[in-house]
C-alpha cells in the first residue's frame, strides 16, 4: 500500500520530526528562560547540555551511583554554572557591546567543549538512559517506529512547556522576571536586585539544559560536538518566539524538526534538510523585522576601530620584518605564517562589518569558504589573479544577499541569523562533493604572477610572501572600507537614540555621538 | 571616532596609491628573488639523495600519525610502530641493522602532516612507514615524498593520493578494496536491494558511497538509493535511516564518523530494519562497537588487513603479542595493526632484497617481482600487478595487494569469516 509515498510514510516522517523537534525545544525553552531574566542570547545552551550528560555519565555509568542521585547533582551543577557565568562574567559585562558578550559566551562554550574532548576524548560514550530506548510501532505491520525515550521526550517538552508558561505568568518570581526584561531600573527601585533575578534564571536555564542533555545524550550519542550543535536550530525556535512565548518557541522547534524531516524523505540533494527551515526562519524574522528588541541595545557601542588612518613608515617596518621573518624561517613556519596572515585577512572582514558598519556577523568564515570554493573552480579555467578578483566580487554580490536580514534585525539576533546562514553555505556547498570536488578536492594549476610560480607546497616562502603582501595591501585600504562606511557606522547610532528614547533607557551612551551628517539627517 | 575617520581621509587618499604602487613594485622583486628559495630546495634535494638513509648501525624509518589533536588522534598507530620496531630489534633487526623509528605528529591538520612529510624526507630516513593522513588528501605530502625520492611503503590508503603517487606502496587496496569487499560481502548473502547510507560529516563516507556504487555496478546492480545523514538537521538519525530503508531494502552499506556510526546503526535497527549492515573496520574503532551495542551483533566487515583480535591467525597472534609486550595498554584496532603491518612489510622487502638505503629500498619496492608475505595482509608484490581501479570515480593505479578479511561483529568483537579473499575478482566472477 505505502512504497513511501503514502500518508503512513509522510506520518512516520512527520512522528520523526516530531521527536526531533522536542529535543530542539527542550534546548530552546532554557535559551528563552535565560534570556527573559538576563537579556542575553546564551549560546552556551548546548553545552550545558553536554556538561549534564557527561556528568550523569561519570557520576552514574563510570561511578555506579543511583540514578537519581547522578540526575539531580548533575543538573545541580549546571545551574550552579550558569549562575556562575552570569555573576563571574557576564555581570561585569553588563554594559559592554553585544559582540563582547556574545564573544564571551563563545569562549564559555570553546572551554567547555574542548574540555570534554580533552577529558572524555573524541569517541561517543554509552550512557544510560532513564526511560527505555525500546522501540514501539503506534500501527500495525511495524509501522510507525517510534522509540519510547523520543515519545517521552516529546511529552516532557509539551508538559514542560505548560509549566513554563504558567510559572512566568501566574507566580510572583515570574511576574518580576518578567518585569526586569521590561526595565532593571525600575526592579531596582522596587528593592528586587536584577542581578539576582538574573543569576536564578541562568541557573534554572542552565538546569533545564543539564536536563535535556541527559534525556538527548542515550538518543544522539554522548559526544563533545552534537549536543553543542543544537543551540543552532533551538535559537532560531526561539528568536520566532520572540525569546518570550514558550508556546510559539515549542510550536516552531517541532516545526523546525518536522520540516527537517520531510525534507529528507522528499530532498535527496545534501544539505537541504539542515539549510531549510534555517532560511525559512531567518526570512520570517527578516520580514517580520525589529523581532527582538534586545534590552542590552539601548547600550550598545560599536567596538573601537581607530581612526583608519595607516601610518606608513612603521607599516613598511613590520612589512619589511615579516619578510625577513618569511625568507629566515622553514617551510613549516613559512606554511604557518601563510595560514595565519589568511586568517588574517578574514579578520580584516569583521573589522569592516563589524567595526565599521556596526553588525555582528558571525558568518564571514563561511563566505571565506565560499570565496575559496568559488576562487578555485575558476581558476580551472582563469589565470589566478582573475579568479582570486572575481571570485571575491561575487563573494561580495552574496555577501550582500545574505545582509539583507541586517535590514530588518541586529545585534546578537543578527549574530544568530549569520550563524545559521553560514550554517546553510557550509551544508549546502561546502561539504558537498558535487562542487568541492570528491575526495581529492579541486587542484587548481598552480598560480603565476609576473610569470613566477607560486606553488604553496613546494614554494611555501614566495606564496607566504604573497599572502603577507594581500595582507598589507588591505590594510592600507582601511581607510577606504572606513570612508565608505562611516555613513553605515553612523547609522547604528542614530538607531540607538531612537531606541533608547522609545525604550525609555534614563543612562546617556556618549560613545555613541551620531556624525554631523547623520544628525542632520534626523532633522 | 567617525569625523576623525572622514577628516584625516583625503590625506591618506594621497598617499594611498604611493604606497600601493610601491608594495607591487617590492612584491615582484621580493616575488622574482625568492626564486633563490627555489633552488635552495633544489639543491637541499640534491643533499638528500646522496644520503643513504641509514647509519653504521641502524636503519631509519619515518612515520606521522595524529597524536595530539583532541578531536582526532590515534596514538595506537605510534605505539604499534614502535612495538614493531622493538620485536624486530629483539631478534637481530634487519640484516644485522637495528631500526630505529622517527615519529612525527602531524596534529590533524593539512599543515601538520605537510609538515612531518618535509621534516621525514629532510630527516634522510630510508622510507615512510604506514603514515596515517586524515586531515590531508596526500597529494601535496606525497609530491615532497616522491621529489626526494623516499618511498612511502604500507599507508592505508585512506586518501587519494596514496593510491596515485609513483613512489606509494600502499598496504591494501584501501578504501576501494573496503568498500567493495562490503559490497561483495553482501551480494555473497544473496542481497540485491542494496541502499548507501553516506555521513555529511565525514569526507572518506562519501569516497566510501562512490566506490559502492561502483563496485554494485561491476556486478550488474544499482544501489537502491544512497542518503546521506547530517547529524545538525537530524540528529538522532532517524529520518535517515527511514529514508534509507523505504520500500524496504536487503543491504545497507554504511559508513562514517564514529558520532555518526554510532547513531545510524541503532537507528536503522530501532526502524525496524533487521536485514544486512555492511561496513569498513576503519567506520568501527572499539569506543564505537560499544556505542552501537547490541544493534551491531551481525554487522559485516571488510578490513584490508587481517582482524585485530584475529588471535587464529600466527601473525596475528604475533602481532598481539609484541603490542602486548612493548606497547601495554595501546589499542589493537585496525588502525594499529595496520601500522604494525606496515613496518612488517617494510622488513621483509629489506630482508629479501637487502636495500637499506633511502634510494635502494625506493628501487627495491619498484621491482619486486617476488611475492612477500607478512601474514596480516595478502601477498606482496608489485611488478606484474595490475591495479582493479584503473578508471572510475577516482583511479587508483597504486594497488598490489587487492585482498581483505571478511568477517562480522559479535559481541563487540570481530569474527573472521574464513581467510583473505580479492573482492574485485569475486565481483567480477559474480560470486
Amino acid at each position: 500500500v505505502d512504497e513511501g509515498t503514502g500518508v503512513i510514510s509522510i506520518l512516520e516522517f512527520g512522528l520523526i520530526g516530531l521527536a526531533t523537534g522536542a529535543i530542539f525545544a527542550l534546548i530552546a525553552q532554557g535559551a528563552v528562560l535565560v534570556y527573559r531574566g538576563s537579556g542575553l542570547l546564551n549560546l552556551a545552551q548546548g553545552a550545558f547540555a553536554m556538561v549534564g550528560a557527561y556528568l550523569f555519565f561519570t557520576l552514574h555509568v563510570q561511578q555506579g551511583l543511583p540514578s537519581g542521585l547522578s540526575l539531580a547533582v548533575s543538573v545541580a551543577v549546571c545551574a550552579l554554572g550558569g549562575a556562575l557565568l552570569h555573576l563571574g562574567i557576564l555581570r561585569s559585562m553588563r554594559k559592554s557591546s553585544s559582540l563582547a558578550r556574545v564573544v564571551a559566551i563563545l569562549a564559555v562554550v570553546v572551554v567547555l567543549q574542548s574540555g570534554a574532548y580533552l577529558i572524555y576524548g573524541q569517541y561517543p560514550k554509552t550512557t544510560t538512559s532513564l526511560i527505555s530506548t525500546r522501540t514501539v510501532f503506534l500501527l500495525s505491520g511495524d509501522r510507525l517506529p517510534i522509540a519510547i525515550d523520543a515519545l517521552a521526550i516529546i511529552g516532557i517538552a509539551i508538559g514542560l512547556t505548560i509549566a513554563l508558561t504558567v510559572l512566568y505568568r501566574y507566580t510572583s518570581a515570574g511576574r518580576l522576571t518578567a518585569a526586569v526584561a521590561e526595565s532593571e531600573l525600575i526592579v531596582g527601585s522596587l528593592g528586587h536586585s536584577p542581578d539576582v533575578v538574573a543569576a536564578l534564571n541562568w541557573g534554572l536555564g542552565s538546569a533545564l539544559a543539564g536536563f535535556a542533555g541527559i534525556l538527548i545524550a542515550p538518543s544522539i550519542a554522548l559526544e563533545p560536538t552534537g549536543l553543542v550543535l543544537l543551540v543552532i536550530p533551538a535559537l532560531a525556535a526561539a528568536l520566532v518566539g520572540q525569546f518570550k512565548s514558550f508556546p510559539v518557541t515549542l510550536v516552531t522547534a517541532l516545526a523546525i524538526g518536522v520540516a527537517e524531516s520531510e525534507i529528507t524523505k522528499y530532498v535527496s540533494t545534501p544539505g537541504w534538510p539542515d539549510a531549510a527551515p534555517l532560511l525559512v526562519v531567518i526570512a520570517i524574522l527578516s520580514v517580520r523585522g525589529d523581532g527582538l528588541p534586545l534590552r542590552s541595545f539601548v547600550l550598545d557601542r560599536l567596538p573601537r576601530v581607530g581612526t583608519g588612518r595607516v601610518r606608513v613608515i612603521p607599516t613598511a617596518i613590520a612589512y619589511v620584518l615579516m619578510i625577513v621573518w618569511v625568507l629566515s624561517s622553514g617551510p613549516d613556519w613559512a606554511a604557518a605564517i601563510t595560514t595565519t596572515v589568511s586568517y588574517a585577512i578574514i579578520c580584516l572582514s569583521v573589522i569592516v562589518v563589524t567595526g565599521y558598519a556596526g553588525q555582528l556577523s558571525l558568518g564571514q568564515y563561511a563566505l571565506a569558504g565560499l570565496a575559496a570554493l568559488i576562487a578555485a573552480r575558476l581558476a580551472l579555467h582563469l589565470p589566478f589573479l582573475a579568479a582570486v578578483v572575481i571570485a571575491v566580487i561575487a563573494t561580495a554580490a552574496i555577501g550582500g544577499i545574505l545582509g539583507v536580514p541586517a535590514l530588518r534585525t541586529r545585534g546578537a539576533t543578527l549574530a544568530i541569523v549569520t550563524l545559521g546562514l553560514g550554517g546553510a553555505i557550509v551544508d549546502l556547498f561546502l561539504v558537498n562533493g558535487n562542487y568541492t570536488g570528491g575526495p581529492g578536492g579541486i587542484t587548481p594549476p598552480i598560480p603565476h604572477i609576473f610569470g613566477i610560480d607560486l606553488d604553496p607546497f613546494l614554494d611555501p616562502h614566495r606564496y607566504a610572501l604573497l599572502f603577507s603582501l594581500w595582507r598589507s595591501l588591505l590594510a592600507s585600504q582601511r581607510l577606504t572600507f572606513g570612508v565608505a562606511s562611516s555613513g553605515a557606522g553612523s547609522w547604528p547610532c542614530a538607531r540607538t537614540s531612537a531606541a533608547r528614547q522609545r525604550w525609555g533607557s534614563m543612562s546617556p551612551d556618549r560613545s555613541c555621538t551620531p556624525s554631523p551628517s547623520v544628525r542632520r539627517s534626523l532633522r | 571616532v567617525n569625523n576623525k575617520v572622514v577628516g584625516r581621509g583625503g590625506a591618506r587618499g594621497r598617499l594611498r596609491p604611493i604606497s600601493g604602487v610601491a608594495a607591487l613594485g617590492l612584491a615582484a622583486g621580493l616575488l622574482g628573488a625568492c626564486g633563490s628559495s627555489g633552488s635552495s630546495a633544489s639543491t637541499s634535494n640534491a643533499t638528500l639523495s646522496n644520503a643513504n638513509g641509514s647509519s653504521k648501525s641502524s636503519i631509519v624509518i619515518g612515520s606521522t600519525g595524529p597524536l595530539s589533536s583532541p578531536i582526532a588522534s590515534f596514538p595506537e598507530v605510534k605505539s604499534a610502530e614502535e612495538a614493531a620496531v622493538d620485536g624486530i630489534n629483539a631478534s637481530g633487526g634487519i640484516l644485522g641493522h637495528k631500526v630505529k623509528l622517527d615519529f612525527c605528529d602531524g596534529k590533524f591538520t593539512v599543515n601538520g602532516e605537510l609538515g612531518c612529510f618535509r621534516t621525514l624526507t629532510t630527516d634522510k630516513v630510508a622510507a615512510i612507514v604506514g603514515p596515517l593522513l586524515i586531515a590531508s588528501t596526500g597529494i601535496p605530502e606525497y609530491e615532497i615524498a616522491q621529489q626526494s625520492g623516499t618511498a612511502v611503503v604500507g599507508s592505508p590508503a585512506y586518501q587519494p593520493g596514496e593510491l596515485q603517487s609513483p613512489v606509494s606502496f600502499p598496504l591494501g587496496a584501501g578504501v576501494p578494496g573496503a568498500s567493495y569487499g562490503a559490497v561483495a560481502a553482501l551480494l555473497a548473502r544473496g542481497d540485491r536491494k542494496i541502499a548507501i547510507f553516506g555521513d555529511a560529516n565525514n569526507p572518506a563516507a562519501t569516497t566510501f558511497a562512490a566506490f559502492c556504487t561502483q563496485a554494485l555496478k561491476a556486478a550488474g546492480l544499482q544501489p537502491v538509493r544512497t542518503v546521506v545523514g547530517n547529524t545538525s538537521s537530524d540528529p538522532t538519525l532517524q529520518a535517515t535511516a527511514a529514508k534509507a530503508i523505504e520500500g524496504g531494502v536487503d543491504g545497507i552499506l554504511i559508513t562514517g564518523a564514529p558520532p555518526s556510526m554510532s547513531k545510524a546503526v541503532p537507528a536503522l535497527r530501532s526502524q525496524g530494519y533487521k536485514g544486512a549492515i555492511s561496513t569498513v573496520d576503519g567506520a568501527l574503532p572499539e569506543p564505537v562497537v560499544k556505542a552501537i551495542g547490541s544493534a551491531g551483533n551481525g554487522m559485516l566487515v571488510t578490513s584490508q588487513s587481517a582482524f585485530a583480535d584475529d588471535s587464529q591467525n600466527p601473525a596475528v597472534a604475533k602481532y598481539q603479542a609484541e603490542m602486548k609486550k612493548y606497547a601495554p595498554g595501546a589499542a589493537l584496532d585496525s588502525f594499529s595493526i595496520q601500522a604494525w603491518s606496515a613496518v612488517q612489510l617494510f622488513a621483509a622487502v629489506v630482508e629479501q632484497t637487502k636495500a637499506t638505503t633511502k634510494a635502494a629500498v625506493l628501487a627495491a619496492f619498484k621491482g619486486l617481482d617476488t611475492p612477500v608475505s607478512v601474514g596480516t595482509i595478502g601477498p606482496y608484490k608489485v611488478v606484474g600487478v595490475t591495479s582493479p581501479i584503473t578508471k572510475g570515480y577516482e583511479a587508483a593505479p597504486r594497488i598490489f595487494n587487492q585482498t581483505v578479511q571478511m568477517g562480522t561483529v559479535e559481541d563487540d568483537q570481530f569474527k573472521a569469516s574464513g581467510g583473505l579473499v580479492d573482492p574485485f575478482t569475486m565481483l567480477a566472477s559474480g560470486k
